[in-house]
């Protein structure tokens, strides 16, 4: 009950023990308690005072606790004192309260977003960097184990003769390519067409690929492009980018997401930004120029592909291609203005026929292998 | 009732396992008279007056990718610990978003990125210098080694964030605390659970009692100790009907579909007489609706079992919690209010998504707050201020785990 505007009857403990006392508040330049029994008066700093209980101008009940003063309390049962303190006070209010307290959060959540503004405007890719620094034994490794998920009862196409002619192509390719790459390539039996990089200079050709190529100057530009990939480190910084988005997963999910065991996932559906695709094509024009091999049939092959896309025959999901590296009509133009050399076939009629039926007298596998199996990063509760 | 020469209180601190239990004290100095002031908790407003801070949080968590979510939790506390009263008087929630958050953030580096990189990088690594042999075979060992670990860190982290919400709980400016081992707590909590699961789930009210009686006993309420003087023995009948309940749902499930699928028994033992391949049916609606029904009666069995279970160690565990030699107070839960208080919390936060999740704290809390009876007088300024150092972080652990020690 107030004596006047400014003066307030309240309970006031002295941080001590759990006892307290009848005391009266009087609201001023500071909060003057005085407490029955007690001669000297408490003042509290108005702006060193917090509101215990979410406090508003029409709040029945006041609960305070000073800065100053650990373990004081205030406790005011009028329905005029509220108005009265946050008139004092008007930094008590829940509301301005409640802006000041989440101030960090808004804080770190501006800072996260302008780090990956920027990260993202500058083109800049953390995850190459960390690429760039694994050993190579580390790289391979990694690979044989996403080709072990790959190929998951799928088995490769191992025909001598399509073999041999396939690591013939590949020699040629790779003292083409001036680095000291050591790429392996490998036909597995997925009939939806498609090619891969992956970690450690291991590429992956389909047989749906060999099968809808019409020369081995195709098979040719695809796997140049393919070892573009590999010689930027595509493949380990999509490894890479994968693990770090799985932990900032982790981290804005609150752990509860189960992100560690999507990461064999992920790296499967590893998909590179148009800038990563044109430094392939660059380096595939580069490596076929220096093994004298035409891009022509490799624009050409993209062209008849992005033709039937939009026209599928079997109305399937074949042309899987497209969906990690989109036709573009630079790329065609690209490859087509290059083709200014003489040029001989990337393979001898022989060698492209038994390429040819290198996954010949084996059952087609229609789909991609089933995903990994999932592990949980902790454990349930 | 008031008992002389004794003084006593009680307070509602939180704690851990499955929902809040209220529990009373001990004084360290028991002072010669008694000046007993008499006790009484009660609720103040209604849990459904949090359902707007919910929506709120949910939104601003949404536009923050989740950084809000530790200052929304904390602000959902700082309401539903006022709604809480002893003698009229609020009680105080004082931990900030900034702590919960910082918690996690260091939770986050030393836990879950080792994590992450335990169960990606270290197969790699361990063929890399160990062979295509050797590797693998090594690789398991350090990730199941790792397992353990972290299976080791649960009770711990149980243990911390009932810890930190106590020293963040205040009544008259007086804090709580938590003054044991968590890693004595975290290696009780493990070694029961492996040793339970061994034991076909027999060891459950032991365990319970165990890990209650090392909490209680750890949690001071300014210097004021709790203690918790309960067996495990008189837990053991209500979990006997436990599984007599399971095997009457059995039962119930087993007769109700042979009940359902009577005709198709009946044709098809027709059909074996005959000689003739029998010609399945194709299934009725009223079949499906009898198979889900009769799993539904089967599972309402378990469930009120449990519940009575439940609401009966709560019971015990509350009654058999001292404060100076005194048993001063009564909770009153039974199985049924318990169960719809369960169920329709459960349909509460999955049906709105989480939004209302703090108002089903809140009705958590309140279903105790409001059971509870209180007998006897406290000495309140005989009971001192904790010393005890409150710590920085806030419970990333217990987060990052996914474990609560409060709803």
């Amino acid at each position: 009950m107030s004596m006047d505007t400014t003066t307030f009857a309240a309970r006031w403990s002295d941080g001590q023990t759990a006892g307290s006392y009848r005391a009266l508040v009087r609201l001023g330049h500071a909060l003057e308690i005085a407490p029955e029994g007690v001669t000297e008066p408490v003042r509290w700093s108005p702006h060193r005072t917090m509101a215990s209980v979410p406090l508003w101008p029409s709040s029945a009940e006041v609960l305070l606790r000073s800065l100053d003063h650990p373990g004081q309390t205030i406790y005011v049962e009028d329905p005029g004192f509220a108005a009265a303190l946050l008139k004092v006070a008007p930094h008590l209010a829940a509301g301005s309260k409640r802006w000041r307290d989440i101030r960090p959060g808004l804080t770190v959540t501006a800072a996260v977003a302008l780090v990956t503004g920027a990260v993202l405007a500058l083109d800049l890719s953390p995850a190459a960097y960390v690429a760039s620094l694994l050993p190579k034994d580390i790289r391979t490794i990694a690979g044989q184990q996403v080709l072990q998920v790959f190929t998951q009862g799928q088995g490769y196409c191992e025909a001598p003769e399509g073999n041999a002619a396939l690591q013939t192509l590949t020699q040629k390719l790779k003292s083409a390519s001036n680095t000291d790459a050591e790429f392996t390539v490998a036909v597995v039996n997925w009939e939806l067409v498609n090619a891969f990089a992956l970690p450690g200079e291991q590429i992956v050709v389909t047989r749906g690929l060999i099968e809808k190529a019409q020369s081995g100057d195709e098979v040719a530009g695809v796997v140049a492009h393919e070892m573009g990939h590999g010689i930027e480190l595509h493949p380990e910084a999509g490894m890479v980018r994968a693990i770090g988005i799985a932990a900032a997963a982790e981290l804005v999910f609150t752990g509860s997401s189960g992100t560690v065991g999507t990461l064999g996932t992920q790296m499967l559906e590893l998909s590179y930004s148009r800038s990563a695709e044109r430094e392939a094509d660059e380096h595939a024009l580069r490596i076929l120029k220096e093994a004298r091999i035409s891009p022509k049939p490799l624009a050409e092959f993209f062209d008849r592909l992005a033709k039937e896309f939009d026209e599928p025959e079997d109305g399937s999901d074949a042309y899987e291609l497209f969906s990690t590296h989109p036709p573009s009509p630079e790329r065609s133009k690209l490859a087509a203005e290059a083709a200014t050399y003489d040029s001989e076939p990337a393979m001898t009629s022989a060698d492209w026929a038994a390429l040819k039926a290198v996954c010949a007298g084996q059952p087609t596998v229609e789909d991609a292998p089933p995903e990994p199996s999932q592990q949980p990063p902790l454990p349930p509760t | 009732m008031i008992y002389a020469g004794v003084d006593r209180q009680r307070t509602h601190l939180v704690r851990g396992g499955f929902m809040s239990v209220p529990a009373i004290g001990e004084t360290t100095i028991a002072p010669p008279v008694a000046t007993g002031e008499p006790v009484r908790v009660s609720w103040e407003g209604s849990p459904w007056s949090l359902a707007g801070l919910g929506l709120l949080n949910t939104v601003l968590t949404i536009l923050t990718l989740g950084i809000y979510s530790f200052w929304g939790r904390t602000e959902a506390r700082r309401r539903i610990w006022s709604m809480i009263r002893m003698n009229g008087e609020p009680f105080v929630y004082t931990g900030t978003g900034l702590e919960l958050f910082l918690g996690y953030i260091i939770v986050f580096f030393i836990i879950t990125v080792p994590t992450i990189l335990t169960f990606s990088v270290v197969p790699y690594v361990a063929t890399y210098l160990l062979g295509p042999i050797a590797g693998p075979i090594v690789g398991a060992i350090v990730v199941v080694s790792y397992m353990v670990f972290i299976y080791l860190l649960i009770g711990t982290a149980v243990y911390r964030a009932m810890r930190y919400r106590l020293t963040r709980t205040q009544w008259r400016g007086i804090r709580g605390a938590v003054v044991g081992s968590h890693w004595l707590y975290g290696w009780h909590y493990f070694w029961t659970f492996i040793a339970n699961y061994f034991t076909a789930g027999w060891m459950t009210p032991w365990r319970s009692n165990l890990l209650h009686r090392q909490l209680t006993n750890d949690m001071r309420f300014g210097e004021t100790a709790f203690k918790y003087k309960g067996k495990a023995g008189p837990l053991y009948p209500p979990f006997v009907l436990v599984w007599i309940g399971g095997l009457i749902a059995f039962v119930i499930v087993i007769g109700g579909m042979a009940l359902v699928s009577w005709t198709r028994i009946q044709e098809s033992v027709e059909a074996a007489e005959t000689g003739q391949p029998p010609v399945p049916a194709p299934l009725q609606w009223t079949e499906i609706a009898g198979i889900y029904g009769v799993f539904a009666m089967g599972g309402l069995v378990v469930l009120i079992f449990g519940a009575h279970y439940f609401a009966r160690t709560l019971n015990y565990f509350t009654n058999n919690t001292t404060f100076a030699g005194v048993t001063g107070f009564k909770l009153r839960a039974s199985a049924l209010s318990l169960l719809w208080m369960q169920i329709s919390n459960f349909l509460l936060a999955v049906l709105s998504l989480g939004i209302l999740s703090p108002v089903a704290q809140a009705r958590r809390l309140r279903y105790v707050v409001e059971r509870l009876e209180i007998l006897g007088g406290v000495d309140f300024p005989a009971i001192r201020q904790s010393t005890v150092a409150a710590g920085k972080r806030g419970e990333g652990l217990a987060t990052a785990f996914d474990v609560d020690a409060f709803s």
